[in-house]
Formats: C-alpha cells, sequence, structure tokens
C-alpha cells in the first residue's frame, strides 16, 4: 500500500488525534523519528572492504582449480570478515547505548579482522608463502585498528545479581518485540499521524525499559506493564488495523488513540515511581552511611564545621 | 592503548581526534591493501 511520504522535517498534521483534521499545515510540530536501533558511526566503513575485495572475482576464472580456490575463497573470506565487523559494530554500539550491559558472547570485530587477515593471506599467491603470511598479519591489525576491538568487559552491573538482570533483560527483549510488532502492523494503514502517534507510545515505554535496565530488581514492579498492557496494545492495534484498513471506521481511530494516551499516562507513571524508588534507595544509603560515619566519629559535628564570623 | 582504542574512557576532544584519524587512517590502508591484493595477487 501507498505511504504518505515524511520524514524528519516533513510537515505533520495539525491534530494527530483525528482524521477530520484538514491537511498539513506546513509547520512541523511532532517529527516522526523512527526507532530507534542504536547505529555505530562507523557501520557503513565494511561495506568498503567487500568492494574493495571485488577484483578477486574475475581473476577466479580463467587461471585454473588453484586460482579458482584462491579468488572465491578470498573474496569469500573478505566478504565474511566484513559482515562480522559490522555486526560487532552493531554489538559495540547496543553496547555503548545501554548503561548497564554485558560484553558481547563472540568478539565479533576480533574474529572478523582475523578473518580478514586469513581472506587477504589466501589472496596474496603471488607473494608466497612468507609474503602471504605478512601480507594477512598486516591485514588483520590494520583492520584492528580500523574498527577498534569488542568491548571486553560488563558495564554497569557492578552489585547485580546475574540470574535477575538475565531475566530483566529477556522482559525488555520480550517487550522490545511487542513495540516492533505494533510499528510494523500500524505502518499497514500508511496514515504517518498514526505511526507517529505509535512511536510516541513506544519511547514512553522505552523509558520504562530504561528504568527497568538500570535497576533490574524493578522488574516485578514492572512487569505487568511489559507483559499484560504491551500484549494488549499490540492486540488492539492489530484489530485497529485491520477496522481501519477495511472501513477507515474513524469511531474505532478515536478509542484506540484514547487508548495509547491511556497506556502512554500509566507507562510514564510507572516510569516516575522507579525512578522515585531508585532515588529513596539512594537516600536511605546515604543516611545510613553517614549515621554509622558520625557514629565512629569520622564526620565532623556540621556546626563544628561552620566558619566563625569575621570579627567586626 | 587497548582502553583508548576500546572507547571505554572519556577522551579529551584532542585525543579523539587523534583515534578518528588513526582508525580512518588504518581503515583506507586495509581497503588500498585489498584491492591491491585482489588486483596483482601481491602488494
Amino acid at each position: 500500500m501507498a505511504q504518505r511520504f515524511g520524514g524528519k522535517y516533513s510537515p505533520q498534521p495539525m491534530d494527530a488525534g483525528t482524521s477530520d483534521s484538514p491537511g498539513y499545515s506546513g509547520v512541523a510540530p511532532g517529527r516522526t523519528v523512527t526507532a530507534a536501533e542504536p547505529v555505530h558511526p562507523l557501520a557503513r566503513r565494511p561495506v568498503w572492504l567487500i568492494v574493495a575485495a571485488i577484483p578477486f572475482l574475475p581473476s577466479a576464472f580463467g587461471g585454473g582449480p588453484g586460482a579458482l580456490i584462491r579468488g572465491l575463497g578470498a573474496f569469500a573470506l573478505v566478504a565474511g570478515a566484513a559482515f562480522l565487523i559490522r555486526e560487532g559494530l552493531k554489538a559495540e554500539a547496543a553496547w555503548q547505548a545501554r548503561s548497564a550491559a554485558r560484553r558481547p558472547v563472540l568478539p565479533r570485530k576480533i574474529l572478523g579482522s582475523i578473518v580478514f587477515g586469513l581472506g587477504l593471506g589466501l589472496g596474496a599467491g603471488q607473494a608466497g608463502m612468507l609474503g602471504a603470511i605478512a601480507i594477512g598479519a598486516v591485514a588483520a591489525i590494520l583492520a584492528l585498528t580500523a574498527f577498534g576491538p569488542d568491548p571486553l568487559r560488563d558495564k554497569g552491573m557492578e552489585g547485580f545479581d546475574g540470574i535477575q538482570h538475565d531475566r530483566a533483560a529477556r522482559a525488555i527483549a520480550e517487550g522490545e518485540k511487542r513495540l516492533t510488532e505494533m510499528r510494523e502492523a500500524i505502518r499497514r494503514t500508511g496514515d504517518i499521524a498514526l505511526s507517529d502517534r505509535v512511536e510516541r507510545f513506544a519511547r514512553g515505554a522505552q523509558a520504562l525499559f530504561r528504568a527497568v535496565e538500570q535497576d533490574p530488581g524493578d522488574l516485578a514492579l514492572a512487569r505487568r506493564y511489559m507483559g499484560v498492557y504491551l500484549d494488549g496494545a499490540r492486540d488492539a492495534t492489530s484489530r485497529f488495523v485491520e477496522l481501519w484498513i477495511a472501513h477507515r471506521d474513524t469511531a474505532a481511530r478515536t478509542a484506540y488513540e484514547a487508548l495509547l494516551t491511556d497506556l502512554e499516562t500509566d507507562f510514564a507513571s510507572r516510569t516516575r515511581t522507579l525512578i522515585e524508588g531508585g532515588r529513596q534507595d539512594l537516600t536511605l544509603e546515604i543516611e545510613v552511611l553517614r549515621e554509622r560515619l558520625s557514629r565512629e566519629g569520622l564526620r565532623a559535628d556540621p556546626v563544628a564545621e561552620t566558619p566563625p564570623p569575621p570579627e567586626s | 592503548m587497548q582502553f583508548i582504542l576500546s572507547g571505554n574512557c572519556i577522551p579529551s576532544p584532542e585525543a579523539k581526534m587523534s583515534l578518528k584519524f588513526v582508525r580512518t587512517l588504518a581503515f583506507w590502508l586495509a581497503f588500498a591493501l585489498t584491492l591491491s591484493v585482489a588486483l596483482k595477487g601481491t602488494v
């Protein structure tokens, strides 16, 4: 189905809430920002390595089986290395975007650099055995320097229960999946205002995800929101989309948008509660520590610390 | 060095620029090396 063109700076309907709003005002109040996967600044570079390796392909033919294996093998290894490095860059961007994250299980960028070295070593048939090894080693070092090593440590996991953190990560992944399904469903309507509305709702839900991510202990308080409510929102979205495509049912649209608004409010309020809870925990910890310090005589009395008034 | 390369620290703007330069240089060298090996079978 055709979809109205729209981007970050495209004009949006004045009132995204109803379909009765008379067209576009020329003002861009709400911006449709498509979500949300963090992108590494170097993510496009690995493709250029594949481009540079294209000449391996014509040279593979016409020189006998050895040349064929060398040419195709070298190209396949370089392309595989570029793919691995790209996946590694994606994983690194996701790792950097989160305040608490485990290191990637497979160090893809390091592995990709090694495979890249193997590819160029295999392709360097004219350089002799030692030359090929040298070229492969230099290529691996250059790739590792160009893209950097993978994150090799966990981040922000100090004092976290590993099982609890995994449980929270699983719940967040499920929640993100439901949001993606909602986005895909609403896109079928071809209506940018609706897509934008769902995107705003998704951002609210993701704020709750981030709060849970920072303190996985809060999962119990947010589980209903990340499971039952998001399930309901997804199901409501797909039903609404069917109705909208079939009948352009304005009443259904109003009800659906009201549901999204209610859910958005609930999600925001729950996120605030979680953040407040975290602040209370911090205050409590500070008070306990202060009390302990003063009991052990390490903390001076605040009254004694105030400087005497200047003599006139 | 690995600490800096991994981007896990908060480097100064100058250090960031140097790192970016080194990475860009290494990338284009890798590109040129790949092209050369793919075209000639050696460097």
